[in-house]
């Protein structure tokens, strides 16, 4: 279990998120899209990153999962320099690694609820079909509390079913960090508030850091009510160290 | 709960989009069975028009053109239409070298299949296929007049057995129940039943044309008499009513030696004779082949069009999926499929139609076959059933396949080249 969660050599834990010098602007484009002097969020770290819309959050989050490129600066995840993985193998790293959580979740349609965590498994670990796999799945749908929907096509959950499935997916693999881009914003606020407890409580369980982005003024609250912490416009702060 | 292996996902993605995936499969096997049919058919028409004509080298007759002689004379198709007293045929088999000469006359038929006149010389010179002389499977050739002879197909389809007894009709009549003369005042003795050569002459019923003269002198004496005669006798019959419709004639030549020399001197010398009409049968073949080739390569040019269209078809039909599917894309690159997976996942999905194209397409080929075979041996008499499943059919299957593969690559490129920043970014 230590090992899985990112143990580096002589068992000290490498940084799961350790950013430098991070900018990123759009080919031809004038103004920086992302600056971030420096980021650090170590293994079990959660971090709110609230800004207004607009302000280039997912932006951030497609750089730290490797999606995008820095204009400049580095990102390493779990010990590892993203510039330094290309291609396949850095669609792995990203497979095993790192976990997303999307506002509309971006499930599978056509699939059941442990299809999808089971996806997850199989793209990232490459293991399939095997009683390994089988219970972490259950494991993960069961904590989440929506363990007995896992024979059910997602297409027939309702949106906080299936937001719950989306944290499951993220955590499969047992990633370094989540990141999760307004995972909230399709609740209702009741549902959002449990949503992000048991968001941050599952996390917690796998040791995974948690990067989380929103504009919404009501999830810092609901982020400090369940212990997490939170930077006001991390494009805007010299240095963001994070306290968990 | 199972895992989920990358065939799942093509074949989820291929059921979530059943009828567009079901049309396209349909095409690929539409086009796959009408390229095997034509094939198929083509071959099998080869085939059993070659045969047939045997060791033959020419037929004389008094048909329209040599190809009528031909089509007439060795492959049944109707009645010659005019006859030649025997008298010609002896004066034509004594005056030119040939190896033998065999005469023929057909005009009636039983329950729709041809009754050739002939004797005995049909038996034991002519052979049917090249190399192959007739063999008698049961009872043995003509002993009397009226003794009747049966190819292998006819013995089955009459289910006439040695011993049996037979009237013949006036015509070709191609189905049992219609009206033709009866010759009922003549029965035939079934004597022999021949083993199967592969050639329409198995279909055929044979008679003496002894036994042939004898009817129709004796049809046409009573049409002339006021009331009723005796039978007639083939002591009765006279010079003119002993008339035949063909010879089969083989030109002599030493064994091991070209005789195409001999033969075009013999064949231009009857085409002197202006009462006969001459053909060269393998002449005759090679020119309808060339006339048949050219609507059989409009046809195998359709078909082609067919299966490159239904190519076009799956590529549209992935095409059109990945506006779709970007989005599902983008997420299994975020769950950590790399480029080349996706690629290989939407080529696999196309291979997947092509594949199962194919092979319902040799499926319905074969079901075709037997279709198309049924109604030819019953419309023409020919057995002309496809054989699809040979290694041309197999190459047209693989061809499928490989089309298809080919179609799948450009929406394969589009799932490789698919942004994961651009499409997963919050909706606007």
């Amino acid at each position: 279990m230590a090992a899985e969660d990112g143990t580096g050599p002589g068992g000290v834990r490498a940084d799961a998120v350790r950013v430098s010098g991070l900018r990123f602007r759009y080919a031809g484009s004038e103004p920086w899209v992302v600056d971030v002097r420096e980021l650090v969020v170590r293994a079990g770290e959660r971090v709110l990153v609230t800004a207004p819309s607009g302000a280039g959050k997912s932006t951030l989050l497609h750089l730290l999962a490797g999606v995008l490129d820095p204009t400049e600066g580095s990102i390493a995840i779990d010990g590892t320099d993203l510039s330094s993985v290309r291609g396949a193998k850095r669609d792995a790293l990203r497979g095993q690694r790192i976990g997303m959580v999307f506002q509309t979740f971006h499930l599978l349609p056509g699939f059941t609820a442990g299809e999808n965590v089971a996806l997850a498994l199989s793209f990232g670990i490459g293991e399939q079909g095997t009683g390994a796999q089988r219970s972490r799945v259950s494991e993960l749908l069961g904590r989440l509390g929506v363990g007995e929907l896992a024979e059910r096509p997602v297409d027939e959950l309702s949106v906080g079913q299936q937001q719950r499935v989306a944290v499951a997916r993220a955590l499969a693999c047992r990633p370094a960090v989540v990141l999760a881009d307004e995972p909230t914003a399709s609740l209702d606020p009741e549902n959002a508030d449990r949503a992000t407890e048991l968001m941050l409580e599952a996390c917690a369980a796998d040791r995974a850091a948690l990067i989380c982005v929103s504009h919404d003024p009501a999830m810092r609250e609901r982020f400090e009510r369940a212990g997490g912490g939170c930077l006001d416009d991390v494009f805007s702060v010299e240095t963001a160290g994070v306290k968990s | 709960m199972s895992g989920v292996s990358p065939s799942r996902i093509v074949l989820r993605s291929m059921s979530s989009r059943l009828l567009s995936t079901v049309i396209t499969v349909l095409t690929v096997a539409v086009a796959v069975s009408l390229m095997l049919l034509l094939l198929g058919l083509r071959d099998a028409a080869r085939d059993s028009l070659s045969r047939g004509t045997g060791n033959m080298h020419l037929l004389v007759s008094r048909d329209a053109s040599p190809l009528d002689a031909v089509l007439n004379g060795i492959f049944y198709a109707s009645p010659p239409r005019a006859a030649f007293p025997m008298a010609k045929f002896d004066q034509l088999s004594s005056s030119f070298p040939f190896e033998w000469a065999v005469p023929t006359q057909l005009g009636d038929s039983y329950r729709g299949l041809r009754v050739l006149a002939t004797t005995d010389a049909y038996f034991d010179h002519f052979e049917p296929v090249m190399g192959e002389p007739w063999v008698v499977a049961e009872g043995r050739i003509f002993e009397d007049t009226f003794d009747l002879v049966l190819g292998s197909e006819a013995a089955r389809l009459t289910g006439l057995g040695l011993g049996d007894t037979a009237v013949l009709t006036h015509g070709f009549s191609d189905h049992e129940d219609h009206e033709g003369h009866v010759h009922d005042e003549y029965t035939f003795t079934v004597t022999g039943i021949l083993a199967p050569s592969g050639t329409l002459h198995d279909r055929a019923l044979f008679k003496t044309l002894e036994a042939t003269w004898v009817v129709h002198a004796h049809d046409n004496r009573k049409l002339r008499a006021d009331g009723p005669i005796e039978l007639t006798k083939v002591e009765d019959l006279t010079d003119r009513e002993r008339l035949i419709t063909g010879m089969y004639a083989r030109v002599f030549s030493r064994p091991g030696r070209d005789s195409s020399a001999a033969i075009q001197q013999v064949f231009d010398r009857l085409r002197a004779d202006p009462t006969v009409t001459v053909a060269q049968p393998a002449q005759q073949l090679r020119r309808l082949f060339s006339v048949v080739g050219n609507i059989e390569g409009v046809l195998l040019v359709m078909a082609l069009v067919v299966l490159v269209s239904s190519g076009l078809g799956i590529m549209l039909a992935l095409y059109n999926s990945m506006a779709q599917r970007r989005r599902q894309i983008a997420v299994l690159r975020v769950l950590g499929a790399s480029r080349g997976k996706v690629f290989e996942l939407v080529l696999t999905e196309s291979l997947v139609i092509g594949l199962v194209g194919a092979m319902l397409g040799l499926a319905g080929a074969v079901v075709g076959a037997g279709l198309v075979g049924g109604v030819f041996s019953a419309r023409v008499g020919l057995d002309l059933t496809p054989v699809v499943l040979t290694p041309v059919g197999v190459y047209v299957a693989l061809g499928a396949v490989v089309l298809s593969g080919l179609a799948g690559l450009i929406p394969a490129l589009m799932a490789y080249r698919t942004s994961v920043h651009r499409n997963l970014r919050p909706m606007a």
